[in-house]
């Protein structure tokens, strides 16, 4: 028996990853994306199938954050379509790469081993940042970006002196040159197109901390943004009919419940219990995709499997630790507050 | 032969985009319904244990 077009256990398998990634979106406001890649290059679909599929996920994942965000307000629609234009190009150009190295017979080698990279980035980052996060005395955790600030950081102001016409004026009043948001609209396109991410864990800093936008409408903005790779990404590798869509299907039935689950948890779980084990599942999942990169050289089977274990197992890891903190807490006092539903991909 | 022609590969893209787009509005919209109906018995039992 097949549900479109995958045995039953593989759609059931797809949904419960899905659920899992959702939880994470949900939760951290990121991971949606960057864990469907690999777990697709591993299970042997080739480079262009991950990477479309994902992109169309990423797409219909941002559809439900956005109708999540649509009483919010936060966006800064002119910004967001002054993107569009290096996102869409970036993306081509990405997905002109991918093929390119398929072409070659490199493709699925260089993905994967950008992924390694970026998966360990991240996860070092996550990590560092969870052990270095001690409370301060004062009980703040001494994060200016946590405490509603609007102010832009100091690397955005000096760019912001450069006047290099034309210039644009935002959505809060402040300018910044058309040529500054092509660029990081153009970068985080190549990288979503290449990837087959959604791209929010670079295009929020890039909005913020390059463009100037300030925290909270850089947020909504680049969720904004999210929906645009998406759609282009999709599309884009539509065009060359390596979409599964049955994949996309399964991974977005779990995802929309585990966001809603995730972003539900944030209400009663301290980010900072949980931050730690996200960090560490990120490296995990760098060493998972390594494995399956020398499994395929040395076509070693047992790697693959171990692979594929590492990643989800240690995916499963993660979101049974947030559920059991969540559930302590509502135990502890089931009066806590309602949850805000976070916001990228 | 001159003029603007969409693809038969362009038209299955815009139809997948489409579907991916129903598929999500149908999915928040079931989520929701369900979050609505099984989120006061599922603290309620959590509570209680």
């Amino acid at each position: 028996m097949e549900l479109l077009g995958l045995g039953v256990a593989l759609f059931a398998l797809f949904v419960s990853f899905g659920f899992m990634v959702g939880v994470f979106f949900g939760f951290f406001g990121m991971g949606g994306s960057f864990l469907v890649t690999p777990v697709l290059l591993i299970l042997g679909y080739p480079a262009p199938v991950a990477i479309g599929s994902s992109m169309a996920f990423v797409f219909g994942t941002a559809v439900i954050a956005t109708l999540k965000h649509s009483d919010v307000g936060q966006v800064d629609y002119k910004l967001g379509a002054l993107m569009f234009a290096g996102i869409a190009l970036g993306i081509e150009l990405g997905k002109s790469l991918v093929f390119g190295l398929e072409s070659l017979g490199y493709a699925d080698v260089v993905v994967g081993t950008a992924y390694i990279l970026l998966l360990a980035a991240i996860g070092l980052l996550f990590t560092r940042s969870a052990l270095e996060d001690a409370p301060a005395e004062d009980g703040s955790d001494g994060d200016s970006r946590e405490s509603g600030t609007e102010d832009i950081p100091d690397v955005a102001k000096r760019i912001k002196s450069y006047s290099l016409p034309p210039m644009v004026t935002l959505a809060d009043g402040s300018t910044a040159s058309l040529w500054t948001i092509s660029g990081v609209g153009g970068g985080v396109g190549v990288v979503s197109g290449f990837l087959g991410v959604g791209g929010g864990f670079i295009r929020m800093p890039a909005i913020y901390y390059l463009i100037g936008v300030p925290l909270a409408a850089a947020v909504g903005t680049s969720l904004f943004g999210a929906l645009m790779s998406g759609a282009v990404g999709a599309f884009t590798y539509g065009l060359s009919g390596v979409i599964d869509i049955g994949v996309v299907t399964a991974l977005l039935i779990g995802s929309a419940l585990g966001a809603r689950i995730g972003s539900g948890a944030t209400a009663y779980v301290d980010e900072e219990d949980v931050t730690i084990y996200f960090g560490i599942m990120l490296l995990l999942a760098s060493v998972a995709v390594a494995l399956g990169e020398f499994a395929t050289w040395f076509g070693v089977e047992l790697l693959n499997t171990a692979s594929f274990a590492l990643l989800v197992g240690s995916a499963a890891l993660v979101t049974m630790v947030i559920f059991y903190y969540g559930i302590t807490a509502i135990r502890e006092d089931p009066s806590a507050p309602p949850a805000v539903p976070e916001g990228s991909d | 032969m001159t003029g603007t022609f969409v693809s038969t590969a362009a038209i299955r893209a815009l139809s997948l985009l489409a579907l991916v787009l129903f598929e999500a509005v149908v999915l928040y919209v079931a989520y929701s319904y369900l979050e609505d109906l099984a989120a006061p018995v599922v603290f309620e039992r959590l509570g209680r244990h």
